[in-house]
């Protein structure tokens, strides 16, 4: 399973993949939802750190658009990175977690620890 | 005494002289006394003689039928104004109808009265005759005032005169007998008068009324002495008989005179027509006394002036009096003054013409409006008194001699006091009433100003006001063109805000039809105001008038909108009321007169002032309240940006906070695995997003530092190579930009200015063009030198084109090739806090405050900012001109 980082920041992207590598994951990077939903109609399995506020396709048309997807849904673990107080607007949203930014390194390996054994 | 009967007329009737009663008394008489005559001699006041009134005397033909066969001789009483002697018939056919009935009659009852033929054919006692005092028989029985009894030789003897030959069938009477006829001593109603004209001395005993002659033609038959106290009985009985119908006739007359009295009080004060009170009094004067002229003449105290206002000239009126009253001063008439004024009584000149000294002293009196009455016989002047104050006169004057009796005078008097009151009356109910209509007129101005006010006072919205003003306006004074004209604030022009237009000159003028243009081209109206004339006149008082010149003069320092205002609506003259607030011109109300030279009433301009007073703290309150609206939807709308900035400017903080506490505890995590470049790498991570945080808190902190949009900002304005601000901006980009920066700025390009905000503003243009540009595009920043004039429409700033000049200015570009900014947003860009609208979901990094922080710095510099193009998908370019200054020598 690989991990997927998508963000328009590029300080974001970059961060979250020096982390990743470090901690020993493969990883790759999409800039808007558009490019995430490319990746993940492809037979890979991802765990994808999806953030909310995006241009082109934001994470939450992202997650909406999987909903009529389901075979696309089910092959990957969602987890969504939104701003705190955009957090209510993404409580509807059916992912298997959400991380509030900013956030420290924790956050992102015990969100990603319980998928990647 | 009955000659003297009131109204005496050339058609007198019988009807004022009883004489069938007296014929038939003396009837009586003669048969008592077996008299053969009888006559009846009457005091004449006109010609203070005995008048023979009444002669009765049997048929000699038959003296046994002498009471069957009494032929009297019967007339009417002299016309006074004719010689005494001349009778005349009471009017032919009366004298034919007598002829014919020329019969005799049994006695009692006396039958209609029979006419002897003419008097000339009876030569003793003849009707008409007169008698002085003492003269003949009559006039000694007068004198003597007792019986006196003759016969015909002492007649003959005593009276010469009378004993004329007689005429045929005429029989000379044997014996006279001659009683005077006393007034009965009691209820004499000349003793009450108050007022006794002067008369000259009577020569009649006060008390004599008349004579009666009884005489016997039939030779043996005279009267005896002893019959005298009989004879005074009768003569009693005549004179009870004349008294009373003397009062009946005073009576009626009494009467005659409340009557007309009341006529003419009725006429008061409800029915104040003044022409119709002096017809009134002019027909009471002709019923009372015979006037030839009458003159009616008022003061007015209030004025000082004298009005003669109604006069008859010798029976011809003079028309127009009344509209037009002869005015004259109390210098002008001093007669007239001394004897209303002064003395306040009547002025009676019974003989004008026996008294040459009378018309000398008060010859200012009988001439004048009236024409001249000296050539009149008699004049009367009645003072018209109200308490002690005298309010006119009447002036009357007649052909006749002594045409005003005691009598007379006290009616017209009466009548005269009657009518003072009565236009004192008038005059207090016209003024009450004219006081009642001002009051009432006062009101409902009043009450329509009131409204007016109310009506202006009521509403906020600037342009409804101003329109209401301009109708209101026009419509208090029933002006049909009403324009207020708005001071602009730099004092510089009168802008018109609002028209009322009842006449439609204006609408004609512009010549449009709908509602909308002719709005639209009302701000058009501009009149000068600076250095013109009106801003002198404004000066001068609360309000003036444009005259043809002044509005000429103004329409050729107007604009065109102004010319075809002043010169199109062709106004004649223009009342113009400056609106202040407090000492503040607010602006003109501009008033066109309704028709030629008509110049407002004072109540008219005073309700206008009263009326623009109001609404100049109206429009300042709307001013105000559009002001307070205005900026509370400012404060509404940065308060919302404010928000929005708070999002914003929170997401934009989080991003370098994510990645600074990311870094951080990925350095702590991985402290004991990572490899210096691992380190270095992450440090400069962690030092980049600082900056960027730095960046931004810095941004924040200079907007707020430069506070409210009109504050000054404090800047070191000196020469500043453009150049090497530009080289030293991109240096300072805030982001490591992928996109190229092409240069094209001519070295000896210098600028006034301040160095660092230029920077600034040059490094926010790039980071913008860079942010919003793809990687592969390129900036390119251009720099040219020109004049102010050339710089295109909108940017230019007028206010340093005055005087001729043309500045140069230096106009940088810079050209990014991003996605464009839409079109609605593009002016907003400029604002605090705003950004392009998709900038929250773009990955574009900024405060917001970018563009508005680099406007403020480029205007506080003398330049301007803006977005010169902006094409969706091909770039923008963003401008800016900054004043140019000659390079400086180079230091060594």
């Amino acid at each position: 399973m690989k991990v997927l980082v998508v963000d328009d920041d590029p300080i974001i992207c970059d961060m979250m993949a020096d982390i990743l590598e470090c901690e020993g994951y493969p990883i790759c990077v999409a800039r808007n939802g558009m490019e995430a939903l490319k990746l993940l109609r492809s037979d890979e399995h991802y765990l994808v750190f999806l953030d909310v506020m995006m241009p082109v396709m934001s994470g939450k048309d992202v997650c909406e658009q999987l909903e009529t997807e389901p075979h696309v849904r089910q092959q990957h673990i969602i987890i969504l990175m939104s701003a705190l107080d955009k957090l209510e607007e993404v409580t509807s949203c059916k992912v298997e977690g959400i991380i509030p930014k900013p956030f420290v390194v924790e956050d992102v390996i015990e969100a990603l620890e319980p998928y990647m054994q | 005494m009955s000659t003297a009967i009131w109204g005496e007329s050339e058609t007198q009737s019988d009807e004022n002289y009883p004489l069938s009663l007296l014929k038939n008394l003396l009837q009586q008489m003669m048969e008592q006394f077996t008299a053969q005559g009888a006559c009846l001699a009457l005091y004449d006041e006109n010609i203070r003689q005995m008048v023979i009134r009444l002669h009765l005397h049997t048929h000699i033909s038959s003296p046994s039928s002498v009471a069957n066969n009494i032929e009297d001789i019967v007339t009417v009483p002299l016309n006074p104004r004719k010689a005494p002697g001349i009778t005349r018939p009471l009017n032919p056919s009366a004298s034919a109808l007598g002829r014919m009935r020329r019969l005799s009659k049994p006695l009692p009852p006396l039958d209609p009265v029979t006419l002897q033929p003419l008097p000339s054919q009876t030569t003793l006692f003849s009707l008409g005759e007169a008698y002085t005092f003492g003269q003949g028989l009559i006039g000694t029985a007068w004198r003597k005032n007792e019986p006196i009894v003759l016969r015909s030789d002492e007649y003959a003897a005593a009276h010469p005169v009378d004993s004329q030959p007689l005429a045929q069938n005429e029989r000379v009477p044997g014996c006279y007998l001659a009683i005077p006829i006393q007034d009965p001593p009691m209820l004499s109603p000349q003793s009450t008068q108050p007022v006794q004209p002067m008369q000259p001395s009577t020569q009649r005993p006060q008390n004599m009324l008349g004579v009666i002659v009884l005489y016997q033609t039939l030779p043996g038959v005279g009267f005896q002495q002893t019959q005298s106290d009989e004879a005074l009985l009768w003569a009693e009985r005549f004179g009870l008989y004349l008294q009373n119908d003397r009062l009946q006739h005073s009576q009626t007359r009494t009467n005659d005179y409340m009557k007309r009295l009341q006529q003419i009080s009725t006429a008061f004060p409800s029915d104040v027509i003044l022409s119709k009170l002096v017809e009134n009094v002019y027909q009471f004067v002709t019923a009372v006394v015979p006037i030839s002229s009458m003159l009616l003449t008022f003061y007015d105290r209030d004025t000082k002036k004298i009005y003669d206002i109604f006069a008859i000239d010798h029976g011809k009126r003079l028309e127009g009096l009344h509209e037009q009253p002869v005015i004259a001063q109390q210098s002008d008439r001093p007669c007239w003054w001394h004897v209303t004024q002064e003395q306040q009584s009547t002025l009676l000149i019974p003989a004008i013409q026996q008294e040459p000294e009378s018309v000398q002293q008060y010859e200012e009196l009988l001439k004048g409006t009236w024409g001249d009455q000296s050539s009149a016989e008699s004049f009367l002047l009645l003072p018209m008194k109200m308490f002690t104050r005298v309010v006119g006169s009447l002036s009357l004057a007649s052909m006749c001699p002594d045409a005003f009796s005691a009598e007379d005078i006290l009616a017209l008097e009466t009548m005269v006091q009657q009518i003072t009151v009565g236009i004192e009356n008038a005059k207090l109910y016209d003024r009450a009433n004219q006081s009642v209509k001002k009051a009432r007129q006062r009101e409902e101005s009043l009450a329509a100003m009131n409204s007016a006010l109310l009506a202006i006072s009521s509403v906020l919205n600037l342009t409804e006001l101003l329109h209401k003003f301009v109708e209101t306006s026009a419509k208090l004074v029933q002006a049909g063109l009403c324009t207020f004209f708005q001071l602009t604030p730099d004092r510089e022009e009168l802008v018109a805000q609002a028209i009322y237009d009842s006449t439609g000159k204006w609408k004609d003028a512009t010549q449009t039809g709908s509602r909308e243009k002719h709005d639209d081209l009302i701000e058009m109206i501009r009149l000068p105001f600076h250095n013109s004339l009106l801003a002198e006149m404004v000066e001068a008082g609360s309000f003036f008038y444009l005259d043809t010149m002044m509005l000429e003069e103004l329409a050729q320092a107007s604009g065109e909108g102004g010319a075809i205002f002043l010169r199109e609506t062709h106004s004649h003259k223009m009342l113009m009321i400056p609106v202040r607030y407090q000492t503040e011109i607010v602006g003109i109300l501009a008033v066109h007169t309704p028709w030629q030279d008509r110049v407002f009433r004072p109540e008219e301009v005073s309700t206008l002032l009263a009326i623009s007073s109001q609404a100049a703290s109206a429009i300042r309150n709307a001013q105000l309240f559009e002001q307070i609206r205005d900026a509370n939807a400012e404060l509404k709308r940065m308060d919302k940006l404010k928000d929005e900035f708070i999002v914003t400017a929170s997401h934009e903080l989080r991003t370098p906070l994510s990645a600074i506490s990311g870094y951080a505890s990925l350095l702590k995590r991985q402290s004991s695995r990572i490899t210096p470049q691992q380190v270095l790498r992450y440090g400069t991570k962690i030092s980049g997003a600082t900056q960027q945080l730095i960046d931004l808190v810095a941004n924040m902190t200079e907007a707020a530092k430069m506070g409210a949009i009109d504050k000054k900002l404090e800047l070191q304005v000196g020469p500043v190579q453009l150049l090497a601000a530009a080289e030293i901006a991109s240096t300072m980009l805030s982001i490591n930009i992928e996109q190229k920066i092409i240069m094209h700025i001519d070295p000896q390009l210098w600028v006034t200015c301040d160095a660092l905000p230029l920077r600034q503003v040059i490094t926010n243009l790039l980071d913008n063009a860079a942010k919003y540009s793809p990687p592969t595009g390129q900036i390119v920043i251009t720099a040219s030198e020109t004049t102010l004039s050339q710089l295109p429409e909108g940017q230019v700033d007028y206010g340093k084109l005055v005087n001729g000049e043309d500045p140069e200015v230096v106009l940088v570009r810079v050209r990014d090739e991003g996605d464009g900014i839409p079109l609605e947003d593009q002016e907003k860009i400029f604002e605090k806090f705003v950004r392009a609208s998709r900038s929250l979901t773009t990955p574009v990094r900024g405060s917001g405050l970018g563009l508005y922080i680099c406007r403020r710095y480029i205007e506080a510099m003398g330049g301007k900012l803006w977005l010169e193009m902006s094409v969706p998908g091909e770039g923008s370019i963003f401008s800016f001109y900054l004043p140019r200054m000659e390079a400086p020598p180079i230091e060594s």
